[in-house]
């Protein structure tokens, strides 16, 4: 692979003005109502953060190189031409505004997938060397070492060790024929163990075979933040080989947003080839075994509560009904935020924002959205599905001073499973 | 004599034991899993869990500054990562936990929770064989328990 350049750059973004792209362009009727979607426009109310202004490099090219009246300004020499200092100068609206949450793509009324369009202008900005040192350091470790926080098979090894001995769960590796293959992310392995011990939990009493594969535990696709999609394709390749290896039939995506858009929508473009297996969120499965009576759960969460859905499990996934049934078995005081399920509002964090430590101010900025949501529910209890929204939720209440417990779904229906064996002591 | 010995004893003892009792046997969890830790947040905290007669406004600022601790410990999202230093994310967790409102009704006590997080502090700096080790925290804190009940 060549050296990053301009050039390079150029020629990346340029590879990617299809025809969708194309036809976007030409449709923009410049309304604003992306503006209006996006929380980093409007925590800021900086004309810069305007969605569509985010692909305005991409424009530019695409107006220069595809269209009569771009030409004839080329030729006139009337157009401005995209340089290193535009690299430069959008490099921070492309990775440090935009958590790809899709909102703006949602509300754009002629049907602009403005989000997928910076998804692509990344790649640009990917292959000229213009993105975050943090995002470029995780693409690195996550191709050298399968993780992009770097945590190797010993860490999960070590998780399951302790299952074993402290609940007499078991969470096995490498089981050939499992009807379940497990993925995890960095972030569940490091920070919220306890997703791993719910999930063992969960597959016992559903009567469930399940699986880790050893050579692909890995969920977060740090290829698809960053912009590279042949590195995007390599890691989705590694989950493929490990499933068909171990010839499971459900390859279960874990709470990790991004994630789920990226093994589940991106995967199989990414590869060029279907799945020789089903690919669902946690939620999705966990939803399916409640309808088929698998799930048998005791008591309720007295405290009010509200779920913060993740962007791309309900704009990119569609999953919205499956949380609210599943908290509707565990939960007496459930309350919905004022933007809630398709259009709700992003935890500031998602598409790498929260892998950027330089993006740490604005992420603190647009998270008054989300904090202006939550004043205005008071609740006792933050429900999520996403162990980066959660750990962002976190930050940003802990930043504005809002004592508010945030937990992950999962964990909290595997709290309110009935026990049916005795625990081994 | 009661003795504590397996954990479903211990969860149906702690879950036995009033909100302030629980702190109490929860800081002591941690207090066996302090040295991972050089937080100064984190060792305040476990004290003012300790005392079982704090106030709510003590209790407070202890969750506030352990939660605090917790975040500023936790693997960043991306971040090159070492899971043999995650213990004092953990051991904070714990005292966060230790200090926290008791809101879930169901599936775990305040103690038990704090017992977990500190298992998996300890867990940070095992392999997975050493998880049989007689000595280990989840035996510690059985005796933990035994000698609160018993005193």
């Amino acid at each position: 692979m060549s050296a990053p350049s301009v050039e390079k750059g150029i020629q990346f973004i340029r590879e990617q003005i299809d025809a969708p792209v194309a036809s976007f362009f030409s449709a923009c009727v410049h309304c604003g109502l992306c503006a209006e979607a996006c929380l980093f426009y409007g925590q800021t109310g900086d004309p810069r953060y305007t969605p569509i202004n985010k692909v305005e490099p991409m424009r530019r090219i695409w107006e220069q190189e595809y269209t009569l009246w771009g030409r004839i300004k080329s030729t006139l020499g009337l157009a401005r031409k995209v340089t290193e200092k535009d690299f430069e100068e959008w490099e921070p609206l492309v990775y440090d505004a935009c958590s790809l949450c899709g909102r703006c793509s949602l509300v754009c009324p002629v049907g602009n997938d403005i989000s997928g369009m910076i998804r692509k202008i990344r790649e640009g900005f990917s292959a000229a060397g213009y993105a975050p040192e943090g995002l470029i350091g995780a693409t690195t470790r996550a191709v050298q070492i399968g993780s992009p926080m770097g945590v190797k098979l010993p860490a999960v090894q070590a998780q399951i060790g302790h299952l074993k001995h402290d609940t007499g769960l078991d969470a096995p590796l490498d089981q050939k024929g499992a009807e379940y293959m497990v993925l995890l992310s960095s972030m569940e392995i490091m920070n919220f163990p306890e997703y791993l011990e719910a999930v063992a939990k969960i597959m016992k009493q559903a009567g469930k075979s399940w699986t880790i594969a050893s050579k692909a535990f890995e969920a977060t696709n740090s290829g698809i933040q960053i912009g590279t999609s042949d590195i995007a394709a390599e890691l989705v390749q590694r989950v493929v080989d490990a499933a068909e290896e171990l010839g499971v039939q459900t390859v279960i995506s874990p709470e990790c947003g991004h994630a789920y858009t990226a093994i589940r929508w991106e995967g199989p473009n990414l590869i060029g080839r279907p799945f020789t297996f089903k690919v669902k969120h946690i939620l999705e499965v966990l939803d399916e075994f409640r309808e088929q009576g698998l799930l048998k759960t005791d008591g309720m969460e007295e405290a009010k509560l509200t779920f913060h859905d993740p962007c791309q499990l309900v704009r990119k996934g569609g999953v919205i009904k499956q949380p609210r049934k599943l908290l509707n078995m565990v939960a007496s005081n459930f309350v919905e935020m004022t933007d809630h399920a398709s259009m709700n509002w992003c935890c500031s964090g998602g598409g790498g924002v929260s892998a950027n430590e330089r993006a740490d101010e604005i992420k603190f900025k647009a998270f008054r959205q989300k904090k202006s949501q939550l004043d205005e529910l008071q609740v006792d209890t933050l429900v999520t599905a996403c162990a980066n929204c959660r750990i962002t939720l976190e930050e940003g209440l802990e930043e504005y001073e809002m004592d508010l417990p945030v937990v992950g779904l999962t964990e909290m229906l595997a709290d309110h499973l009935v026990d049916e064996n005795e625990e081994q002591g | 004599m009661n003795e504590i010995r397996n954990d479903k004893d211990m969860r149906s003892a702690l879950e036995g034991l009033d909100i302030p009792a629980q702190r109490v046997v929860a800081a002591r969890f941690i207090q066996n899993v302090l040295p991972l830790t050089d937080d100064e947040r984190v060792t305040r905290a476990v004290e003012t869990a300790s005392r079982g007669d704090a106030s709510e406004d003590e209790l407070k600022a202890a969750h506030r500054a352990a939660n605090a601790a917790a975040l500023d410990a936790h693997a960043r999202c991306g971040a090159d990562s070492k899971w043999e230093g995650q213990s004092p994310y953990f051991v904070a967790r714990a005292a966060e936990a230790a200090t926290g409102p008791h809101v879930f009704t169901a599936g775990k006590s305040l103690a038990w929770a704090v017992a977990m997080q500190c298992r998996m502090a300890s867990c940070c700096l095992s392999s997975a064989d050493e998880a049989d080790n007689p000595d280990n925290t989840c035996n510690t804190q059985r005796r933990i328990l035994t000698d609160y009940l018993n005193s």
